[in-house]
Parts: structure tokens; C-alpha cells; sequence
């Protein structure tokens, strides 16, 4: 009896060693090229929406031609083309779409106005909602958000807003929530711009 | 005729959607597109292929009274080794198929397989029957997604079949219009069995 219970847990046992054995190996084997994969989707999201750059945004501000800060646990990916800095990208975030979590990369330019904006991360509706984050080329909803800022839209609360709640962002039809949270998200960050974007530079500037 | 038959009879005659309506979870969940449908269906082609070929190399040796843990032991592996894979070769195909990979662990096809097939069968046959087995679901969840994606989106493969003047119909593409695609197709197949 326990020496039939004894083979059980041994034959069990063997086969999960070579599982994960084999589990090692592959990851092993690929991990350079996942991180790489993860890297190019970020940089994919970061191109987006920055303007033209010559140096390199996702690479830490401390290596040669770097320009990521990371302040207050934030990562801002700065843009630079012959030294003089074009653009900010950083990530927002809101948890009002229709699927719950949106996450934004956003462009902003040194003054403040908006470049470009990609959705990197959302649960929306196919169909409806996700039609947030089409392909660039052909995204109005997206690229409707290019030179808007602060302080040249209508603003409701402070806050950029679709038409339907009196602002001026076109909505998608059959899709109003997805729109509005992006709205949501686009807003918090230029707001969250304004406030640290002198910290932001001074840093920059003593690296 | 048996050697080819254990290929074939995935296709149509034991298609593990269209006859078995196994694995109903994947198939109603990733087919809002064609392309959605083919890259799920030949990621458990491939999963279903190493499972049945390692499960029945092993057959003799493993103990009948734990062998559903060691199946589905050998299947996460091969699971993770393709999400590994997959997402080291393109991010975007990983997007998009990210979230169903680790579903195919509990796609009961591939643990049928293993159980009603491959321990049962010599190597041989049980790759043919992995792979007949991995195509059939691979056709099913090509044929359901195009269905849904023409009538959905307007598109097949991303390419606009209608003109820009076509206004889709949106609930083909939720996931009502899995189960209403997947009824008619079944239907039809049915009907079509028959008649032969």
C-alpha cells in the first residue's frame, strides 16, 4: 500500500522536476528577446507621441543620449532633437472605462500642448470601445487630440470633455464611456504636467 | 486506411467544434476575427502536437492513477514554452493573443486528446491524430471568425470586403454573435453530414 503510494508521489514528482527543468531552459533562451519585445512595444507607444527625436527617450537619462527620468516613481521619457528638448511622454492612467483600466501614453510638448496620444493598455468593447486604439494613421479620435492643451479647449471643471458633456472631443458613435475616460486620463496628465514639468527640467538639465 | 484516418477524421468527421463541441471556451471567446481564430487554432495545434507526442512516448510509464495531473503538467509546459515563445517574437501578435494562451491549458480538447488517444496509441499515430485534431480546430476557428468578422467588421483578414459604406453589424462581433454564428454553423454542418 504505501509503497504503491510511494511510486505515485515519485512518478509525480519526476515529472515535475523535467517540467520545470524545461521551463528553465526556455526561458533562459528567450528572455533577452521578450525583454526586447517589451521594450520595442513601449518605444512603439513612445514614438507615437513624441516629435521627431534624435536621442534615445527610453534609455535612462544617466547613459550617453538617455532620456528617461524617473521621479516620484514615474517614468517621463523626454525627447530631445540637437540638444534642445521637443517633447515629454509619460503614462496616465483612469479606471472609468467601459472595461475598467485605461492606460494612456501621452506627448506633451515643452509649453504644454499636446502632441499625440496612444492608448497602450484598455479592456474596451470590441467593435465599440476599442475603437480608441486603432491603427495611428487612421485614428480621428486619437489624432483629434494633437496641439489641443489647457488652455486652448473648452474646458468643463477644468477638464477636456467629449461634446455630449459640452466639451470639444469628438466621441465614437455607440461608444460614449471609452471617449469620456480617455478625456478623463489626457486631462490628469496635462494637469500633472503643469505642476512638475519645472522639477522635471531642472532635473534634466543637471544630468 | 487507418494511419490516414486518424489525420483526417479531425477535419469534419470527429472536428472537436463542429461535431465534438469540445473546447467551446477559446472558440467563443477569440473568434472576432479570422486571424484571431487561425493563430489561436495553431497555438493548440502546436500545444496539442508536443503533448500527444511526449504523453504517448511515456504511456506505459506513467501510473494510470495519476495521469490526468502528469497530462496537464505536460500541457502547462507546453503552454508556457509557446507563450515564452510567442511573445519573444512579436509583441503585437502577443497583444492580441496574450490573454487566450493560458486558456488552452484548460481547453479540454487537448487533455481528451491526451486521455482518449495518445495514451492509448504508438507515437506515430498520435502525432497524425494531434495534428489532424489541431488543424480541424484551426478550421473551425477560421471559418466561425471570418463569419463573424465579415458581418461584424466589414473585413476578412483585415481587408475591407464591402466598401466603406457598409455599416457592420456590431453584434456579430460581441459575444452574442459567437453563439448565434456558431449555432447556424453547426446547423449547416449537421445538415451537410447527413445528406453524405
Amino acid at each position: 500500500m504505501i509503497k504503491d503510494v510511494l511510486k505515485l508521489v515519485f512518478a509525480l514528482t519526476l515529472v515535475c522536476v523535467i517540467a520545470a527543468l524545461a521551463l528553465v531552459y526556455a526561458y533562459n533562451t528567450t528572455k533577452d528577446a521578450i525583454a526586447e519585445q517589451d521594450r520595442l512595444a513601449k518605444l512603439e507607444a513612445i514614438k507615437a507621441v513624441l516629435p521627431p527625436y534624435d536621442n534615445e527617450p527610453d534609455r535612462s537619462i544617466k547613459e550617453k543620449n538617455g532620456g528617461m527620468v524617473t521621479m516620484d516613481e514615474k517614468e517621463y521619457y523626454i525627447a530631445k532633437k540637437e540638444g534642445i528638448i521637443t517633447g515629454v511622454a509619460f503614462q496616465e492612467s483612469t479606471k472609468n472605462g467601459y472595461g475598467g483600466l485605461i492606460e494612456v501614453m501621452i506627448g506633451v510638448s515643452p509649453k504644454g500642448s499636446l502632441n499625440g496620444i496612444d492608448i497602450v493598455k484598455h479592456l474596451e468593447t470590441p467593435g465599440l470601445g476599442n475603437k480608441i486604439d486603432t491603427p495611428q494613421e487612421d485614428n480621428t479620435f486619437k489624432n483629434q487630440f494633437k496641439d489641443k492643451s489647457l488652455a486652448n479647449s473648452k474646458l468643463i471643471n477644468g477638464e477636456l470633455k467629449v461634446k455630449k458633456d459640452g466639451g470639444d472631443i469628438q466621441a465614437i458613435s455607440g461608444a460614449t464611456i471609452s471617449p469620456r475616460a480617455v478625456c478623463e486620463a489626457v486631462s490628469k496628465g496635462l494637469k500633472h504636467f503643469e505642476i512638475i514639468k519645472e522639477k522635471l527640467f531642472s532635473i534634466e538639465s543637471s544630468e | 486506411m487507418s494511419i490516414m484516418h486518424d489525420f483526417t477524421k479531425g477535419f469534419i468527421k470527429e472536428n472537436p467544434i463542429l461535431i465534438l463541441l469540445l473546447g467551446m471556451c477559446p472558440t467563443l471567446a477569440v473568434t472576432t476575427s479570422a486571424i484571431n481564430g487561425l493563430a489561436m487554432g495553431l497555438a493548440a495545434t502546436a500545444v496539442l502536437l508536443g503533448s500527444n507526442m511526449m504523453i504517448s512516448t511515456f504511456r506505459t510509464i506513467i501510473p494510470a492513477k495519476v495521469r490526468i495531473p502528469i497530462f496537464i503538467v505536460i500541457i502547462a509546459t507546453f503552454v508556457t514554452i509557446i507563450d515564452f515563445v510567442i511573445h519573444s517574437i512579436d509583441y503585437k501578435l502577443y497583444k492580441a493573443l496574450g490573454l487566450f494562451i493560458p486558456l488552452i491549458v484548460v481547453n479540454c480538447i487537448i487533455l481528451a486528446r491526451a486521455e482518449a488517444f495518445a495514451s492509448k496509441h504508438p507515437i506515430f499515430r498520435s502525432i497524425l491524430d494531434g495534428l489532424g485534431m489541431g488543424l480541424g480546430f484551426s478550421l473551425a476557428l477560421t471559418i466561425l471568425g471570418a463569419i463573424r468578422e465579415i458581418l461584424g467588421a466589414g473585413t476578412i483578414f483585415g481587408i475591407s470586403v464591402f466598401g466603406v459604406n457598409y455599416e457592420p453589424c456590431l453584434l456579430m462581433i460581441l459575444p452574442p454573435g459567437a453563439f448565434i454564428a456558431l449555432g447556424i454553423l453547426l446547423g449547416a454542418v449537421n445538415k451537410f453530414i447527413k445528406k453524405v
